[in-house]
């Protein structure tokens, strides 16, 4: 598929695992382009970041269904995908934290 | 911690604090654990966040809260440097504290003027001379003879002019009967202006036991309405007559009125008169004193102070007026109503406190703590005595300081300022030219003083 590299990797995920799998795996989450292939995303992300990048693995999360007063609704499904970083590199926008 | 105190005016001061960076810092990690076990972020369970991201999440409120720690801590620190007394509550400008950096928050706070009185000798007052009012005193007499005056039988002859007749009366209105005018021990005193006209006249001469017939007409305003400008009748039965009697101006009266003899009583009277003539005279010459002092020697107010003393006077005047029966809204409307009055008298009553208080420092007035001691105990056993923990909210046990203690110290405070203010307004005296003179008519000043003294001037006139 023919993306840009600034379409495909949409925010970072940050939650407790997300947390979990930088500080122990040097791994680190983001919400993709939910078309984009494993090939792309390590692209993406090796261009964007400076950072080699050793595995990307994939899923598509279901949206939740949430109720409203008029109704229920349906959020989004989305493709996370888990990027494992070279060991001693890192990606500085999880603040480092 | 450093401070510097800059004087703003003769009543306001601004005191800078600095902290250093090492205590900014060891209180924000404290406040950064604090909020990091309890906060709340998306994608973390409470608490469970990493401290970097909660770090960045909640700066603001890391920042004033840490300031805010701090500041508490050491404002009585920075307050106890300035040298002058401070009055009121001090107004902190709003800062933000920064980790890595020191710390440095403004206070404004009010403080005492100082008061040099350099001028205080030789001051000119007028004060109108002491009367005693004769017909004063013979109109007390009079109340108090009407007090004990008492009712007599009136058995020799009919009814006349100031008698009382004790009826009970049945009647008609224009020829019908009428519930209206039936009456049991009702009081006719003959000669009295509100009687219906004809009334009175047609029962002189009435006895007791008598029946008469009476024809009367009510006036065209009468009340109720229905009866008005209409003519009835009225069959009297005449209980009893009687008259009050007016004791007579001799001894046994004033034995009943618990004197020893009419000479005594006049007396006592007129002694009492003086006395209040002579307080006022005190009252008066104390105000004028002061006036002319404040004249010499002008110094501004706290308005902090003003604040308290009005806020005081408020309550107690609610309070009062609950005593008497008003409910509390009304209460307090109505003092809210008359607060723009009070607000002056408050005023005055600080200027006056101040005023004294520097007296007594300038001309180095005391009282030894023996006799401040017996006389705070006498005060407070005239109010009754000791409140033996009555204000209490907790157990005895628990309780660590003492009401006794405190209680003693207050009544020492106000007893000292009590006595010494009267010392120093003597001292005033003393040193015055004293002139006595009429007023010319009462002065705006006079009327508007009513009740701010603090102290009770003493019975003895000075001169």
């Amino acid at each position: 598929m023919n993306a840009t590299t600034f379409g495909i990797l949409k925010r970072p995920v940050v939650t407790e695992k997300s947390n979990r799998l930088r500080e122990e795996y040097n791994q680190f989450v983001f919400e993709v382009a939910p078309a984009a292939n494993k090939i792309e995303i390590r692209a993406a992300v090796e261009k964007l970041f400076n950072v080699p990048v050793t595995d990307v693995k994939t899923m598509m999360v279901r949206g939740r269904i949430k109720r409203f007063k008029r109704g229920y609704g349906k959020q989004p499904n989305w493709k996370k995908a888990i990027v494992t970083v070279e060991a001693g590199h890192s990606i500085d926008l999880f603040e480092g934290i | 911690m450093r401070t510097s105190v800059e004087t703003i005016s003769e009543i306001q001061v601004k005191v800078a604090v600095e902290l250093p960076a090492e205590a900014v810092d060891a209180e924000y990690a404290r406040q950064l654990e604090a909020v990091g076990r309890k906060a709340r972020v998306k994608g973390f369970r409470p608490g469970k966040a990493p401290r970097n991201l909660v770090k960045r999440m909640f700066a603001g409120q890391l920042g004033a809260d840490t300031a805010m720690k701090l500041v508490r801590e050491t404002l009585d620190d920075a307050l106890a440097t300035v040298d002058r007394k401070t009055v009121g509550d001090p107004q902190l400008e709003p800062v933000v504290a920064k980790e890595g950096e020191p710390l440095t928050y403004h206070v404004h706070v009010q403080v005492m003027p100082e008061i040099k009185l350099a001028n205080w000798e030789g001051l000119s007052v007028t004060v109108p001379p002491i009367e005693v009012d004769e017909d004063a005193i013979e109109a007390e007499i009079a109340k108090l003879r009407e007090r004990h005056k008492e009712r007599v039988p009136v058995e020799d002859r009919g009814a006349d002019l100031g008698d009382i007749v004790i009826v009970d009366t049945t009647g008609e209105v224009e020829g019908e009967a009428d519930d209206r005018l039936t009456t049991s021990g009702m009081e006719v005193r003959l000669g009295d202006e509100h009687l219906i006209p004809g009334f009175g006249d047609q029962l002189m001469g009435a006895r007791s036991g008598e029946e008469r017939t009476v024809e009367v007409s009510f006036p065209e305003d009468f009340r109720p309405e229905t009866l008005a400008g209409k003519s009835a009748r009225l069959q009297v039965s005449v209980t009893s007559v009687v008259r009050d009697e007016l004791p007579d101006l001799d001894d046994d009266f004033a034995q009943d009125a618990g004197h020893e003899s009419m000479q005594e009583l006049r007396d006592s009277f007129a002694e009492g008169a003086r006395k209040r003539a002579e307080t006022e005279r005190q009252g008066v010459l104390d105000r004028r004193l002061i006036e002319v002092l404040l004249e010499r020697h002008p110094f501004p107010v706290p308005p902090a102070m003003v604040e308290r003393h009005f806020q005081a006077s408020a309550r107690d005047l609610v309070q009062m007026l609950m005593r008497q029966g008003f409910p509390q809204k009304q209460a307090i409307d109505l003092v809210q109503r008359s607060a723009g009055g009070m607000v002056g008298d408050s005023e005055r009553a600080v200027k006056r406190h101040l005023a004294l208080e520097a007296l007594v420092q300038t001309a180095q007035l005391s009282i030894d703590d023996a006799e401040l001691d017996a006389a705070a105990r006498e005060w407070l056993d005239e109010r009754g005595g000791l409140q033996h923990h009555h204000h209490h909210d907790h157990d005895h046990a628990d309780c660590d300081h003492d009401h006794e203690a405190e209680e003693l110290q207050e009544a020492r405070e106000f007893v000292r300022m009590e006595k010494l203010h009267r010392r120093a307004l003597d001292l005033l005296a003393e040193h015055a030219t004293i002139t006595e003179a009429p007023d010319p008519q009462p002065t705006d000043a006079d009327a508007a003083q009513g009740d701010d003294e603090a102290e009770t001037p003493d019975d003895e006139a000075t001169e």
